[in-house]
């Protein structure tokens, strides 16, 4: 709740009093000089009283502004640390500057407390991760964790029960607004689909078609190919799996999830994967860059070719067609993407806002939900591209062409049935094969390190990932494909 | 990780070789010959169910030779579409890579990662160092 600050209050009192003395010392010299009865002359003895009224009413002030300044200066304002999924992480960093400098109290008048927020980004799923085992980093431990969404906190419940104490358990009643996940397609291929109403049947079935985008009349687009990101970081790669689960019935138990016949519908939507990103960032920044070197195609046919469809969130879509990418600004693109809110449903990042209960600043973390909830801040969030808690758009969103409705809704599974969905990507996803190549003019240490970490990132390699490795001579060393573990 | 998983390990470490890779001395980078090299070879042997891709890394700062140019770039976007070799990039965090402002010279791996319709990866913990990107492809 917004008080006013004490201090300020405390100034303000003092100073009134100090008026009203003096007012109350001058007052009655006046009324005798206007009836007359002061004398020619200033005599010392007639002002007498009046000294020692002022000197009182002075030091008074001056005891008091001092007492409270001192005050203040020991009452230092708590910092506290939260760690923000990447989509907002610039508003949020925005809105925590404000508050730090609203001069907000919180807590009673004797005892007002402040704080100041400092926001760290952390992808939701390496949260998730570093939940998992304890957040072992205290130097970057959170006191709030917001996540994209709450799928990740039952992903955290099922995975390591022994860390549920650490979320509240009315952790659900705190959101900041709302994103839809939508299917992110340039405007040309999402009217050739029959937008608005296209499904993700739809997208399959063009996925797992050898004639790719030839069976809608356009060869020249070339195969279907579906951008999605790492589910195991990534809010839209995690629902993006969650609404392919969904969309093919099979999300009823982690059997269902691992059935053969799941599995070989899930591999062949992989199939049609580019490749996977960290983030939806880093398939909107390519296809910007696609985009802005397509200027001088009419038809801007490099753009339509690298991406046919993208898992994202709805505000990255309108953040996309007015040309910003994260928190960089460019040029609005030549060709705009359209928001597909798949037939079946979909899912919505939710952004809770989660005050771990290991953090001793819960008072602090909820003054700052309190000032993010508020009229201002919520005006804010819409104009960010941001949705309401109650899945409507805000009046600004709401004119930035996406749907006025809230759309159906896909309820994340069990917390058993998400893990295995997300384990089971490990074995479907479409393998890599890759050359790796090192800078050797590197210093030594910093080689060889490099090359030591190299070595255990490649423990996460499946038997079908193909790895070359070439020290930046051209030299290929032979494809590391163990032909007895190929089948993966 | 599975049984499957582990056989393959001490092959892909072993083909690691910290001594065979840092056995040349450190010598002016060419990273275009090297870079359009790799993509060539990946090209020929294209393997169309997978992700093809090149990684590129920089172990430290300043050590890449910095000589991208116009072509270069041009080149891997000019990639036959059927035959797209991503290149993905892992190096020390810079301070600003992103227009405007940002400099060409000092953020050559960013602008190799775009043109390669890949990523880069700029990991804050060296503990994460190259994770994120082979996770990522």
């Amino acid at each position: 709740m917004s008080r006013i600050d004490p201090l300020t209050a405390f100034f303000v009192l003092s100073g009134a009093a100090s008026i009203i003395a003096l007012a109350l010392t001058v007052i009655p010299i006046f009324r005798q000089w206007r009836a007359g009865n002061l004398p020619r002359g200033v005599r010392l003895e007639r002002w007498a009283p009046v000294g020692p009224q002022f000197a009182l009413a002075l030091i008074a002030a001056i005891v008091l502004t001092g007492s409270l300044t001192w005050y203040r200066g020991g009452s230092s304002c708590q910092t506290f640390t939260i760690a923000s999924s990447q989509e907002k992480f610039t508003m949020l960093g925005q809105l925590a500057d404000v508050y730090n400098h609203a001069g907000r109290f919180f807590g009673g008048w004797v005892d007002p407390l402040c704080a100041r927020v400092s926001v760290e980004q952390v992808n939701s799923g390496d949260a998730e991760a570093m939940l998992e085992v304890g957040w072992t980093d205290k130097q970057t431990y959170p006191d709030v964790w917001t996540p994209a969404s709450s799928a990740w906190v039952q992903l955290l419940l099922a995975r390591a029960p022994g860390q549920a104490g650490l979320i509240p358990a009315d952790y659900a009643r705190k959101r900041l607004f709302t994103s839809p996940l939508v299917i992110a397609m340039p405007a040309p291929m999402a009217a050739a689909l029959g937008y608005p109403a296209i499904g993700w049947s739809d997208i399959f079935a063009l996925a797992t078609n050898p004639a790719g985008w030839g069976a809608k009349g356009h060869p020249a687009w070339g195969p279907f190919r579906l951008g999605k990101t790492n589910p195991h970081v990534s809010t839209s790669g995690l629902h993006a799996l969650i609404g392919t689960y969904y969309a093919i019935h099979a999300d009823r138990s982690p059997a269902t999830v691992n059935a053969a016949a799941t599995q070989t519908l899930a591999a062949g939507i992989e199939r049609s994967v580019i490749h996977y990103g960290e983030t939806a960032n880093d398939f909107l920044r390519n296809l910007q860059d696609v985009d802005n070197h397509s200027s001088a195609d009419p038809d801007h046919l490099a753009v339509l070719q690298y991406v046919s469809a993208i898992a994202v969130e709805e505000k990255e879509v309108v953040d996309y067609n007015l040309g910003k990418v994260g928190s960089t600004q460019f040029p609005e693109p030549f060709v705009k993407l359209l928001p597909v809110y798949p037939n079946e449903g979909t899912l919505t990042a939710d952004h809770p806002y989660i005050t771990l209960t290991s953090s001793v600043k819960q008072a602090a973390a909820q003054d700052f939900y309190d000032f993010l909830r508020e009229p201002r801040q919520q005006r804010f969030a819409d104009q960010s591209g941001f949705r309401q808690d109650n899945g409507e758009p805000g009046p600004w969103l709401g004119r930035q062409g996406v749907s006025v409705l809230r759309p159906n809704q896909v309820r994340s599974p069990a917390g058993n049935v998400l893990s295995a969905e997300v384990n089971a990507w490990d074995g479907l996803r479409k393998p890599a094969r890759v050359m790796i190549l090192i800078d050797r003019g590197a210093p030594r240490a910093a080689l060889n390190k490099a090359i030591a970490d190299l070595q255990n990132a490649l423990q996460g390699f499946k038997p079908h990932h193909g790895c070359h490795l070439s020290g930046q001579t051209g030299i290929v060393r032979g494809l590391l494909r163990p032909a007895a573990d190929d089948t993966g | 990780m599975t049984p499957a998983d582990r056989a393959h390990l001490p092959l892909l470490q072993q083909q690691l070789s910290v001594a065979t890779i840092v056995s040349g001395k450190a010598s002016p980078l060419i990273v275009d010959a090297a870079l359009e090299s790799a993509v060539a070879w990946m090209r020929t042997s294209y393997d169309p169910a997978a992700i093809n891709a090149i990684l590129l890394v920089e172990p430290a700062p300043g050590t890449g030779s910095a000589t991208s140019d116009a072509q270069l770039l041009h080149d891997l976007r000019a990639q036959p579409i059927s035959k797209f070799v991503h290149i993905f990039a892992v190096g020390p965090k810079k301070s600003n890579c992103q227009p405007p402002g940002s400099d060409p010279a000092a953020c050559w791996l960013e602008r190799i990662a775009l043109a390669g319709e890949g990523a880069s990866y700029a990991p804050d913990a060296a503990s994460h160092f190259l994770t994120d990107a082979i996770s990522n492809f």
